[in-house]
Formats: C-alpha cells, sequence, structure tokens
C-alpha cells in the first residue's frame, strides 16, 4: 500500500512538473525531441453501480471529479494522456453491518485526490473511417472523512475512506469526413473495483469494516465527439452507458459523461 | 464547413434525445425496482397545466390515468410495458407542465407480531394501550417501550444463538414454548436431567425473553427465533444457594449457552459466583444480564459485579423507575418490569385459564436485557460480551435525564432502545 501511494504521489508530481513547467508562452506546443506536448483540463461524471457484501446488496457511486491533463503525442496517431485533480466521491447507501453500531451512510461525498492516464493509438484507417484502441486507468488515492455518530446516549466518531480504480480498454471507431468535428463509437472492457472503510468509535468500544466494492458492470458502450475548431482549443465531449444486472435481478444501465479541454494557452 | 458540424451536431442530439427519451416500444417490460407498484408513476400537473396539456403529456408518452385523488389533484398513471417507473418518472420529470412525478412507494409496517396478548405488551411497543386484560388496567405513555417493533425489521435473532434461564426452571410444555427450548436442560436443585418449572418465575423470564412468536398464541418474546437453555438453579419457593447457582452458570456456559439471565440475587459478596461470572464471561465468552433486586436499596450480587454482568433495573409503562427497584453506580440499563404479561406453567395454572400471568420485577427487565442481547449477538456473533454490554448501555434512552442527565444510580444508562442498538444508524452531514 505505501509502494502504490508513493508511486500514485510520483506521478501526480510528474504531471504538475510537465503541466506547470517554466516554459516560453510560444513553446507550449513545441515538440520536445518529436514529441508534442499540450495541457489541457477536463470534468467528468460518472455514476456507477457499486455490488458489496459478496454481491448481496448494492448501491450507487456517484463521482465527480475536475482534473488537469497533459496529453503527449508520441508518435502521429499515438496520443498518451496524463492527468491528476480532485474527485468527490458519493458512497451513500453504503450499510456496514459488522461494526459495534450498524451504520448507514449518507453523508455525502468524499473529497480525494487522483491521477490517472490513458493511452489512444490509431490502428488503422479506411478513408473516412479510423479504427484504434483506448485505454485508461484512473487511481483515487482515498482520504478520511469524520463524521459524529448521533443519537445515542455517548458521543461518538466514524472514519470512513473511499478508494477507487478503475480500468477501460477496447476499441474506438471515428468518422473523420468533418474537418473540425470527428464523431466517434467505442466500446469496452471497463471494471471498477475499490473499498470504503469505515471505522468507528464509542467510548471504549471500537470497531473497523472494510467494504470491498465493484462495479455491477463490465461492458461499455461510449459515444462522443472531439471538436477541433482551432489550432490552440480542442475539447472532447462523451458520454458513457454501462449495462448491469441488478442484484434483484434482469438489467439496468449506469450513465456516464465528460468533456476534455486542451488548450494551448 | 460549419453548416456541415451544425447539421451533424443537430442529428447526433436529436438521436441522443430520441434514444434516452422514448426507447422503441417493443422490448419487453424491464425489470422494476422492488420498492414500489411495477407500472405505475403518481403524477401532479402544475396548476397553470390546461387539460390538452395533461392529456398530451400522457399519450405522448403512452401512458393513462387510472385514478386521481381530486383532493390532492394527484393522478396515479399506468406507465407503458415496456418501460421502467425510473425511466418515466424521468419523462415526466422533463415535462414542464407536471410538478412532480414519483414512483407508487410501497409502504409496509413495522413488524408487528400476531401473537394474541401481544397488544398488552406495552414494554416491546407502548401505543399508550391499556397493560393487561383485566378492565381497568393502567394505560402507559406511548413510546414508553425497548422499539422492539423496529428492531424486529433488522433481526429476530437466530436459532444458533442459545439463552441460558437460570432460574426455577421452565415449562418444557408450555405451548408457547416448548418449540423453543434446545433440550431439557439441567436441575442443579434436584440433581438430574429435567428442567421442569414447579415455580413460576422461570417460565415467565423465558417466555420475555425468547417466547415463541408470531404463532397466533400467546405473547411475543423478545428474541424469535433464539432458543431457551433452562437451567433450574431455584426450587419451588424460589430460592438457592451459591453452589446451585455457580454449578448452572458453568454449566450452562460450557453446554452452548451464549447468553445466560440470572434473576435472582441477594445483597453479600459471593467469591465462588464471582469466580463462576468470570469462568462465563472472561473464558467462555457469554454475556450475563441480572436483575438488580426489588427492595429498593444497594444493587444486589450478582447483579453488582459490573465487570462481567449487565445490571438492570426496573421501569414502568410510563418511562418512570419503579419504586422498588434497587440501586447504584453499578447499574447500567433499565427495562420495562412493571405489569408484564408473561408465560407460566400450565401445571400452575387454573383450570380454564390461559396459561400467561401479569409480574413486577427486575427480574422481568432483566429478561428484556437478555432477549436484546441475544439480537445483538446473532447480527454480529463476533461480539465479544463486554462490547454487547456497551451496545446495550450506549443505545439507551436517557429517560430520566430531566432529573438525573447521563449516568445515576437508578437507571444507569437509560431504558434500553433496541432500534438504535439494532437498526443502522442513518449518519448523514
Amino acid at each position: 500500500m505505501p509502494l502504490k501511494r508513493i508511486a500514485a504521489v510520483v506521478c501526480f508530481a510528474c504531471l504538475s512538473a510537465i503541466i506547470f513547467r517554466p516554459v516560453d508562452v510560444r513553446a507550449q506546443d513545441n515538440e520536445i525531441g518529436g514529441i508534442r506536448i499540450k495541457p489541457g483540463l477536463g470534468v467528468e461524471y460518472f455514476s456507477r453501480t457499486i455490488v458489496w457484501d459478496e454481491g448481496q446488496l448494492s448501491s450507487k457511486l456517484k463521482t465527480s471529479i475536475g482534473f488537469l491533463r497533459a496529453e503527449i503525442e508520441l508518435q502521429k496517431g499515438f496520443l498518451l494522456g496524463l492527468f491528476g485533480g480532485y474527485s468527490l466521491s458519493n458512497f451513500n447507501g453504503t450499510v456496514f453491518r459488522q461494526l459495534p453500531f450498524s451504520i448507514d451512510y449518507e453523508a455525502g461525498n468524499i473529497g480525494c485526490f487522483f491521477w490517472g492516464a490513458d493511452l489512444d493509438k490509431t490502428l488503422f484507417s479506411i478513408d473516412p473511417y479510423e479504427i484504434g484502441v483506448q485505454a485508461q486507468f484512473v487511481m483515487s488515492l482515498g482520504r478520511q472523512k469524520e463524521l459524529a455518530i448521533s443519537g445515542l446516549n455517548q458521543t461518538g466518531s466514524l472514519n470512513g475512506k473511499g478508494r477507487w480504480q478503475r480500468a477501460e480498454i477496447g476499441p474506438v471507431i471515428r468518422y473523420t469526413g468533418y474537418e473540425d468535428f470527428i464523431p466517434f463509437l467505442a466500446i469496452s472492457y471497463n471494471k471498477l473495483w475499490g473499498t470504503f472503510s469505515m471505522a468507528e468509535t464509542v467510548q471504549e468500544l471500537t470497531g473497523t469494516e472494510e467494504k470491498t466494492i465493484s462495479g455491477g458492470g463490465s461492458i461499455g458502450i461510449a459515444f462522443g465527439t472531439t471538436f477541433n475548431p482551432s489550432e490552440t482549443f480542442n475539447l472532447k465531449a462523451e458520454i458513457t452507458a454501462l449495462p448491469y444486472k441488478k442484484t434483484g435481478g434482469g438489467l439496468d444501465v449506469d450513465y456516464g459523461a465528460s468533456i476534455k479541454a486542451v488548450v494551448l494557452f | 464547413m460549419r453548416k456541415q458540424v451544425l447539421i451533424v451536431g443537430i442529428v447526433f442530439i436529436g438521436v441522443l434525445a430520441l434514444g434516452l427519451s422514448f426507447p422503441a416500444g417493443t422490448r419487453p417490460r424491464p425489470a422494476e425496482r422492488t420498492d414500489c407498484v411495477p407500472g405505475q408513476v403518481l403524477l401532479k400537473f402544475k396548476p397553470s397545466a390546461m387539460l390538452f396539456q395533461k392529456a398530451a403529456a400522457l399519450s405522448l408518452t403512452r401512458s393513462r390515468a387510472v385514478s386521481r385523488i381530486v383532493k390532492l389533484d394527484v393522478y396515479t398513471v399506468q406507465i407503458p410495458d415496456d418501460m421502467t417507473v425510473d425511466e418515466m418518472v424521468g419523462i415526466f420529470g422533463r415535462n414542464s407542465d407536471i410538478e412532480f412525478a414519483q414512483p407508487n412507494y410501497i409502504y409496509r409496517a413495522a413488524v408487528t407480531p400476531n401473537d394474541l396478548y401481544f397488544q398488552y405488551q406495552y414494554a416491546l411497543f407502548n401505543k399508550g394501550q391499556q397493560t393487561g386484560w383485566v378492565p381497568g388496567s393502567p394505560q402507559g405513555l406511548p413510546n414508553a417501550d425497548i422499539k422492539a417493533t423496529a428492531a424486529w425489521e433488522e433481526t429476530t435473532g437466530q436459532a444458533g444463538v442459545i439463552i441460558g434461564i437460570l432460574d426455577t426452571g421452565v415449562d418444557l410444555t408450555h405451548p408457547d414454548l416448548k418449540n423453543k427450548i434446545v433440550g431439557p436442560g439441567y436441575d442443579f436443585v434436584n440433581n438430574d436431567a429435567d428442567a421442569t418449572d414447579d415455580h413460576g418465575h422461570g417460565t415467565m423470564i423465558a417466555g420475555i425473553a425468547a417466547a415463541e412468536t408470531n404463532n397466533n398464541e400467546g405473547i411475543a418474546g423478545v428474541a424469535w427465533n433464539c432458543k431457551i437453555l433452562p437451567v433450574k438453579v431455584l426450587d419451588q419457593f424460589g430460592t438457592g444457594n451459591s453452589v446451585k447457582i455457580a454449578a448452572g452458570i458453568v454449566w450452562a456456559a460450557d453446554n452452548g449457552a451464549q447468553i445466560l439471565n440470572i434473576s435472582s440475587g441477594q445483597p453479600a459478596l459471593d467469591s465462588t459466583i464471582e469466580n463462576a461470572l468470570k469462568y462465563a464471561f472472561e473464558t467462555k465468552g457469554v454475556f450475563i444480564a441480572a436483575a438488580a433486586g426489588n427492595d429498593n436499596t444497594s444493587v444486589y450480587y450478582p447483579a453488582a459485579y459490573e465487570k462481567y454482568v449487565c445490571a438492570v433495573s426496573a421501569t414502568d409503562y410510563n418511562d418512570q423507575r419503579t419504586v422498588y427497584s434497587n440501586f447504584g453506580w453499578e447499574l447500567d440499563v433499565a427495562a420495562p418490569g412493571d405489569s408484564i404479561i408473561s408465560t407460566y406453567p400450565v401445571a400452575l395454572t387454573p383450570a380454564g385459564f390461559p396459561p400467561y400471568k401479569n409480574g413486577d420485577g427486575t427480574s422481568f427487565a432483566s429478561a428484556y436485557v437478555a432477549g436484546f442481547a441475544a439480537l445483538i449477538k446473532s447480527l454480529k456473533p463476533s461480539l465479544k460480551p463486554g462490547e454487547i454490554m456497551d451496545i446495550i448501555r450506549y443505545s439507551a434512552d436517557d429517560v430520566n435525564a430531566s432529573v438525573y442527565p447521563g449516568r445515576d444510580q437508578f437507571l444507569g444508562f437509560g431504558r434500553i432502545d433496541m432500534e438504535k442498538g439494532l437498526v443502522p444508524l442513518k449518519i448523514t452531514k
């Protein structure tokens, strides 16, 4: 666990160094040894059904994230994105029944830093279509949220900490028939997993419970578009739908949306 | 180029909107949530909505109004078979003529058992009813109870949790107990394996803690599904001695009891009993509840062995301390002990009367705590007896806070509250 944290911090530091490095404004989009680097920013929201207690129970993980991003064009048609930022994850509906006093968590968002990376590689083109592969990994670093227990005749406190990771990979098809507007459709294997732990203290009574959570579905479909209205601005908007099997049977769909902007200041 | 982008954008958004709003009508009915009536949505139109706007809102979504609460102007709407309630609530929610749209939620009553005399068991659920079947029985203060019906939503206990009743024995044939008893127990008075009750006190204790419940008969017990281990340590006059009680504690702990109830006591320190309690508590992990005593004096032993025992005083149907309850800082909690109806041995009941009886005393209060502890143990088997005791203490309602705020010598931490101890506490910001 410390190694993971160190790795995360190092990656975040590298990312920050890339984004905030002191460079000549005119050189922001310069080639460095044949590699083009563009800074950017973005926001994402996703609502993901998570199952816990060995799939017996489920709730929604609703997450809003804001991030800074560096897009590195390693070669023509091969992009590496590194990003990091702050996320607000809402684990409402998670119930901890193994703590001395059972807890129904409804206290809203837990904020934490996160980092991630994505790859986008164009494999081949059949004019006007382009076929490629996309992959992404996001890892939230987790942070304690302290809460008070009310209703008992003694004071009590809780420490909640939620962490999640998400990995996805899959093919993407783009229509390149328009100059500034590239719609795309992607299918991905999308895995989300993590933990939500809660420590309880009421006087000398203490307990800890950790929920292992996992995303309800694994195959998602995303569609969206990239706008390239100018040389200095690039906008990518995307909507994701992820079907999952409900714990009580039947299918439902989770949705997510993201907007990423790459700007040359 | 700009025009091309605009056209594609409009088509894209249009397809997206259609896809999200009106899925194809041929798909089968999607799986529904279970907390609301399937296929129904409740709607209220804004006062400004005209009749044709209401009709359009329904026909465009292939829905139809099936009823209306006139005074509230809320419609019950039947939605298409291929749509879910959530989808339709979303669609209606985007209609500017509609004030609100919501599922038709299913409401369930808190768990109320069907036992004949449950209506008199104010200790479990007090709505201000009469506390006995005798006309003129006193009426209690609503909510002066241990919140059993709410707690039963969370658990009614596990059969694997056994409550040892160290008392005058238990009527092994009682219709409300016979299916709850794990075996004949042991009789330390007569030294045989038949702990039949020849006094009545032990049968009443057993019934309060774990009578068979929801069987259309008699009373409801606190721990519906937990089992009873009868251990006879008191004779037909209700008296015993250190040796018999200590032997009973050890035997019960060795024979599977995870919870013990001792509704007897005396005022002197008793090292033999203390050693037996220590063995049960520390070595065997047994939770022990004991009555404080009924002489309005210092807490009796074994209840006063606070390290090992949860000492219980008695409240009445108004959440007031009973005048006879023993007091002292050893007290942990209180529970109802006045006008308590419970099972009574068939053999000791006059012909023509049901085998149930009313009684008063901290003995009965202690039995409620034993039942509560059995439910906690059922829900969280890994808890140690000291942790169970803390849960019972800290979840208690400080019902005499206006006079003695906090822990006091008369009710300890307060009257037990099973809802707080068992049902998940909702933690908001």
